[in-house]
């Protein structure tokens, strides 16, 4: 979008644009042989630009070809099976017939009460379709004639139904193609999650893409090669989903939330997600083509120009230091935190480890995972956070599979933990081990009870006992961290305090969970703000509660990220924050250019708020002032 | 199905807007799966079991479509009559496929 349509306050973004400019742009240069084609060549290719408008989840521009991953263009993979285990294969059909037959069941349900009978009937439809006998009997019959997997011959048979509704020519008909193959998609589904993961990691070829698709899975989204991916847009999908993760994570520009694309993106040549906007723009007119490549040119001499702040300390204008740390997922995003200058990693999320298996890791799975972290950040402190998983991240992970009705404040990340020993002894002894590699921490997540911190604390006691009996190498006396996200916690940091290493407080859920509010929920999400009086008064409580033991604290959630938050928490007395590495060189920039005694002063103001608006005024006036340009 | 079965057999119009499309066939399948016997309907010179949407709907039957229905089964006769009185009733849709309020089907 054009500059001047912008209402951010954040004096610049240092995003990553999708757009590669170093060597001009070969996605662009794809089309035509030679040097960079005149935009208007595209006009000649026909299409007519459509725009569609979803939910921004990670920033920046991308502009290239498209790749349309959607299992409802893509076959299953055929394979033969051995005559033996015919029965077995014809069991797996049944039990996946019946699973999608009971989710279009329960689907139909859903909808008879949020969305009335039109709607609900259609599904209520895919339900019996699936219910369908010939569905069974010609799969069956295809699995034992061929000798091939269940998956297929589903496909097949289900393929063969859609082609002949296609070809008929009234087009209420013909549009029943599109429920058929719905049905097999929710079919093929219940093959995967049988099977714990789908092991259809796309190939992309050699060339980066702009990825379309209904909805990436964890895995999925997991097994794309990340440098061939310019962006994401997908039609499902919300805050919480894993595209929005990965996207974030890696600095990939994302909208989620669009809605029916795909059949219009499939004859698109080129397309342009606006991570900022929420937009994804097929086809796009020579004229807004050539706005968003400005645009993304100016984006990418504007990350340059923060890079040359790597090497500089993290200090303001009256000398005192604030401590930036990376906020990880994966190993490979260490590179990315050291280039930007990061004093560490303040917090690393074990929870892909668990999402992309099919099975649970084990330790020694998980202890590799960690060594390669703790050996490639030199020297510096990793922060390693137990399994937090929550219930919005767990869709393959079996405990899903529990019915709540509240799964936030249901069994999530170290309630799982204590009740899932096994679980909790795995990682625990391969974060012991790792430790033995460098300066590693534990963090326990979502502790709400000094109990739960206790036998957490005693579950790693035991766990580094028993290493040490069987002689294997690890750091016992590992410093131990919880999390500051629940209310309950916060109010009881002082008592907390005594018995921990260091406070990491988790703003995003101290947000939802002091407000009442799931950002993730469209319907509410206007009334999340992380500055609300309430939840800087909670901070301010547990940075005094934390002073007063001498114990190190730091700001984890997205606010230690974000430049608008940046002068409260040092006002507040934060003096670490950790965020994902594509913010940390615009943070640099913000800390270097404020004084802590305004920080403070502002910070006093803000605890005398009375609303989250009055709150954001005094933020902003306060970055204009620090930033007095436009 | 032995030869000494009842058989049944009758023809029936479809009169509502759309035919026999989705939502039409899966109430006529939903119907015919409640009775023994077993179901056929010949159109077009094209045979579906009646008690499967797919295949109904593979049928493509529009408005005026004239549908051959064959029952077999000890409750053969019963059973057409209320497949027969449902598509009579225009399958409780308008023509525009918008749901009517529905009566007793069976």
């Amino acid at each position: 979008m054009s500059p001047d349509s912008r209402i951010d306050p954040r004096p610049n973004r240092s995003r990553r644009s999708g757009f590669p400019t170093e060597a001009g742009s070969p996605n662009l240069q794809r089309k035509g042989p030679g040097s960079r084609p005149r935009p208007l060549r595209t006009r000649t290719v026909s299409a007519t630009m459509l725009t569609f408008r979803g939910i921004p989840v990670s920033p920046g521009i991308a502009i290239g070809d498209p790749l349309v991953l959607d299992p409802r263009g893509s076959r299953p993979p055929h394979r033969a099976i051995e005559p033996a285990r015919l029965g077995e294969e014809c069991d797996r059909l049944s039990r996946a017939l019946d699973a999608a037959r009971i989710e279009a069941e329960a689907a139909e349900a859903e909808a008879r009460r949020r969305l009335g009978p039109q709607y609900a009937d259609i599904l209520g439809a895919h339900a019996r379709m699936i219910a369908d006998p010939a569905v069974l009997r010609e799969s069956r019959t295809r699995i034992e004639q061929q000798l091939v997997n269940a998956e297929s011959a589903v496909a097949e048979v289900l393929e063969g139904y859609a082609v002949r509704l296609e070809a008929l020519t009234q087009s209420h008909f013909a549009a029943r193609a599109a429920d058929v193959r719905d049905i097999l998609q929710r079919i093929l589904k219940q093959f995967r999650e049988e099977a714990g993961s789908p092991s259809n990691s796309p190939a992309l070829g050699s060339d980066p893409h702009v990825i379309l698709s209904n909805d990436l899975s964890p895995s999925e989204t997991a097994g794309l090669d990340t440098r061939m991916v310019l962006g994401f847009a997908t039609e499902a999908g919300g805050r919480a989903s894993h595209t929005a993760i990965v996207a974030e994570a890696l600095e990939i520009p994302a909208v989620v939330g669009l809605g029916r694309f795909i059949e219009d993106a499939r004859r698109s040549r080129r397309v342009i997600i606006d991570g900022d906007q929420g937009l994804l723009i097929l086809d796009p007119d020579a004229e807004t083509l050539a706005r968003y490549q400005l645009d993304a040119e100016a984006r990418a001499d504007r990350i340059r120009g923060l890079a040359q702040l790597t090497t500089l300390p993290s200090v303001t204008l009256d000398g005192c230091d604030v401590e930036l740390l990376g906020n990880i997922e994966f190993p490979e995003e260490i590179p990315a935190c050291i280039e930007r200058g990061a004093g560490g990693v303040g917090l690393y999320r074990t929870e892909f480890l668990f999402l992309n298996n099919d099975h649970r890791p084990t330790e020694d799975e998980q202890f590799a995972a960690y060594a390669a972290v703790v050996r490639s950040v030199g020297g510096r402190p990793v922060v390693i956070r137990t399994l937090d998983l929550g219930a919005d991240k767990l869709p393959t992970y079996e405990s899903a599979r529990i019915h709540e009705h509240n799964p936030v404040l249901g069994l999530r990340s170290i309630r799982v933990s204590l009740r899932d020993r096994e679980l909790f002894r795995a990682q625990l002894r391969a974060i012991l081990r790792a430790a033995a590699l460098g300066d590693v921490r534990v963090l326990f997540p979502l502790i709400s009870t000094l109990e739960e911190l206790r036998q957490a604390r005693a579950a790693l006691r035991s766990a580094a006992d028993e290493l040490v009996s069987e002689g294997i190498e690890c750091r016992a006396d590992l410093p131990v961290g919880v999390m500051i996200e629940v209310p309950s916690a916060a109010v009881m940091a002082d008592a907390l305090a005594r018995e921990v290493d260091f406070f990491s407080i988790g703003t995003n859920d101290l947000t939802q969970y002091t407000l009442a509010v799931d950002r993730s929920n469209e319907s509410v999400a206007d009334l999340y703000n992380a500055a609300d009086p309430s939840v800087v008064r909670l901070i301010a409580m547990v940075v005094a509660a934390a002073d007063s033991r001498g114990i190190p604290v730091t700001v984890c959630g997205t606010m230690g990220g974000e430049p608008l938050h940046a002068l409260l928490l040092v006002g507040l007395g934060l003096r670490s924050l950790s965020m994902p590495p594509h913010q940390l060189p615009e943070m640099k920039r913000v800390i270097r250019a404020i004084r802590r005694e305004d920080a403070r002063l502002l910070a006093e103001a803000a605890l005398q708020e009375e609303t989250a608006a009055g709150v954001v005024a005094l933020l902003q006036d306060g970055l204009r002032r620090a930033f007095p340009e436009p | 199905m032995s030869q000494d079965q009842p058989i049944a057999r009758r023809r029936v119009v479809i009169l509502n807007g759309l035919g026999l499309h989705l939502r039409p066939a899966t109430k006529f399948a939903t119907l015919a799966q409640r009775y023994r016997s077993e179901i056929r309907v010949r159109y077009n010179g094209q045979e579906s079991n009646g008690k499967g949407i797919l295949d109904l709907a593979m049928l493509a039957a529009g408005p005026g479509a004239g549908l051959d229905l064959e029952a077999v089964g000890d409750d053969a006769e019963s059973a057409l009559a209320a497949l027969a009185a449902l598509v009579d009733a225009r399958f409780h849709e308008t023509d525009d496929g918008e749901p009517l309020p529905e009566e007793s089907t069976s």
